[in-house]
């Protein structure tokens, strides 16, 4: 039951009526506090000004009727409670007002202290619990729409994060097959060369040993010596087929040191001379993935230069600061432009270098122009925990 | 006095051979042997000889690093022994405190000699290899430009321009015909070999040059 006193405003044009309901009201000991106004424009005027618990109200008002005064009510104070006081003859009224909303209706005739303060709480205690339903039904409406955004959402993301993991599982399986694709074309390579150049010479020198061994004396002797030549000339090949592989300076004394030797080997081999220049690197070394990349990425930049770029020279530049390593090859001559870029980007040489860069957090930036020479440089972000120094390892 | 002697070298045949070379050498006395950088260093500091032979490729400390912190902390003098005849490796060995080199596949009496020479305070490469010549690639591989402007590239010269000049990156591709990422890198590398930090400083570093006038 409501405690605390209840406020309520009594709308009923007839004095005396009027009367008898105050003093009905007020004998409930303090508990009630009873305005009363005699008109239902007056009503609607108190009621806006707030602080009403509960209407009592007479339905046969001079300035309305029956139900539209009920509804008048309601649309002033959506929130009060509100007991219909009516004339015995008007019960149909009175039910349909309860229909609407109204809390309960009283016979005027037939009203006691007792019962009209008990309509009067049970009003209150109706209203504010209809209120507490209607709000909790509105919050749980509220949480449901959320709920069904949400999930929604989850719905979308799980939509999409499937269709990237699709993408991956494709792009993986390209990999996978141009990654066999390019060990198998090496393989290829490196068994070619190893029958041609090593296996023939090996060959003759079988042969030539086997003939010093039959014939022996002067004869053997210079087949010997032939022998001992074709030996050292099989010992240059194989260290160069090794070197060509991979340069032991390079693991050795890391990649300014490997650099040098690169441009000499390309400088003879290929005509084109190439300046080198570095600044910041002086005793320092990288991760050997790190170097290993830019090493490659400088050989293939300089092949390109070589085969497509018709210049007689060519310039290197290495440059570190404390967290960047940047390599960068230059040249003047062809150039190429930009479609021909795109097409050369899925290409196995420039797509290798973006790769190599791209593995390493690094970037690579190819800047060519018909006519204006090409650029290739790339950077590589290096960690503070990089070796600084020389070359100890552990 | 005999020349004492501490030998560093991973490969047990290797050693083995040494031992004995070295051994049949009246003024030569082998006090230590090591199989591994990290050993190499310990057994000088104990032993403190006159010499060290040391193999460059090792486990566990690279032999470079070896010869610079024997030649740091000791008095011990080194000589490097190694297949590679490489300048890099020479001069790398002599920058790291070494004061000869011998090629492993010399005569032996190349490494005798050496340690005679380097024990008497002098230096020792082995014939084939010139101290000139490493001397030369040691400028070559050093080769600092002095002023950094020459290390711009010409497109990075241009891009220089028009930043100093106040375009942005925007105006800058448009006008070079280049993608603006293309214009970034250009950016970040001539800011980089510059040593710039910041737009303020590329602008007083293009007036200084001349590149732009304070009139523009």
């Amino acid at each position: 039951m409501t405690t605390g006193v209840i406020k309520v405003l009594l709308i009923e044009d007839n004095p005396s009526d009027a009367g008898i309901a105050r003093a009905l009201v007020e004998a409930g000991q303090g508990a009630f506090i009873c305005e009363w106004v005699d008109s239902l424009a007056r009503g609607v005027e108190r009621l806006a000004a707030g602080g009403v618990d509960v209407v009592l109200l007479d339905f046969g008002l001079p300035d309305s009727e029956g139900l539209a005064t009920f509804l008048a009510v309601q649309e002033a104070a959506p929130t009060v409670a509100v007991v219909a006081l009516t004339g015995s003859g008007d019960e149909a009224t009175a039910l349909t007002a309860v229909q609407h909303g109204a809390q309960d209706y009283l016979f005027k005739g037939s009203v006691n202290r007792h019962l009209l303060s008990r309509a009067v709480r049970y009003a209150v205690e109706r209203k504010r619990s209809q209120e507490a339903l209607q709000r909790a039904h509105d919050e749980l409406e509220d949480r449901v729409e959320a709920r069904t955004a949400e999930l929604n959402r989850l719905y979308e993301t799980e939509r999409e994060a499937r269709r990237q993991a699709e993408q991956l599982r494709v792009a993986s399986v390209a990999l996978s097959h141009r990654l066999v694709q390019v060990q198998e074309t090496e393989r290829r390579e490196i068994a070619r060369e190893l029958h041609d150049e090593v296996g023939q010479v090996l060959t003759g020198l079988k042969l030539l040993l086997e003939m010093a061994a039959r014939h022996g004396g002067t004869k053997g002797d210079e087949g010997l010596a032939q022998a001992q030549t074709l030996l050292n000339d099989l010992t240059g090949r194989v260290r160069d087929l090794s070197l060509n592989l991979r340069p032991t300076v390079l693991d050795d004394l890391g990649l300014v040191h490997a650099l040098v030797w690169l441009l000499d080997r390309y400088q003879t081999q290929t005509g084109v001379s190439v300046t080198f220049t570095q600044a910041g690197i002086e005793g320092r070394r990288f991760t050997p993935e790190i170097e290993t990349a830019a090493y490659r990425i400088v050989q293939e930049a300089l092949t390109n230069v070589a085969r497509h770029a018709a210049a007689g020279e060519a310039h290197v530049h290495v440059w570190a600061s404390e967290d960047v390593l940047s390599v960068q090859v230059e040249d003047h001559g062809r150039g190429f432009d930009a479609e021909w870029k795109t097409l050369r980007r899925n290409s196995g040489g420039l797509a290798g270098m973006h790769e190599r860069a791209d593995l390493l957090g690094g970037r690579l930036t190819i800047d060519s122009a018909s006519g204006h020479g090409t650029s290739v440089s790339a950077s590589f972000p290096l960690s503070s925990d990089s070796q600084p120094g020389g070359f100890e390892r552990v | 006095m005999k020349i004492s002697i501490v030998l560093a070298d991973d490969h047990h045949i290797v050693r083995q051979a040494l031992r004995a070379l070295l051994s049949s050498e009246a003024d030569f006395e082998l006090v230590g042997e090591a199989g591994d950088g990290l050993e190499a260093i310990r057994v000088v500091e104990r032993l403190n000889p006159r010499i060290l032979v040391l193999d460059l490729m090792m486990p566990l400390l690279n032999g470079l690093e070896v010869a610079r912190q024997v030649t740091l902390r000791t008095r011990t003098r080194v000589i490097v022994l190694s297949m590679h005849a490489n300048d890099a490796y020479i001069s790398e060995a002599l920058k790291n405190g070494a004061a000869g080199y011998v090629l492993k596949d010399s005569q032996s009496s190349e490494l005798v000699a050496a340690i005679r020479l380097v024990a008497a305070g002098q230096r020792y490469l082995s014939p084939p290899l010139s101290e000139r010549a490493v001397e030369l690639y040691g400028r070559r591989v050093g080769k600092m430009p002095e002023d950094a402007y020459d290390t711009l590239t010409g497109r990075e010269r241009e891009v220089l321009q028009q930043a100093a000049e106040g375009h942005t990156n925007a105006q800058i591709s448009e006008k070079l015909f280049i993608s603006s990422r293309t214009t970034e890198t250009h950016r970040a590398n001539l800011m980089r070999k510059l040593n710039l930090q910041n737009q303020s400083e590329l602008i007083r570093y293009a007036v200084k040059r001349g590149i732009i006038s304070l009139g523009d």
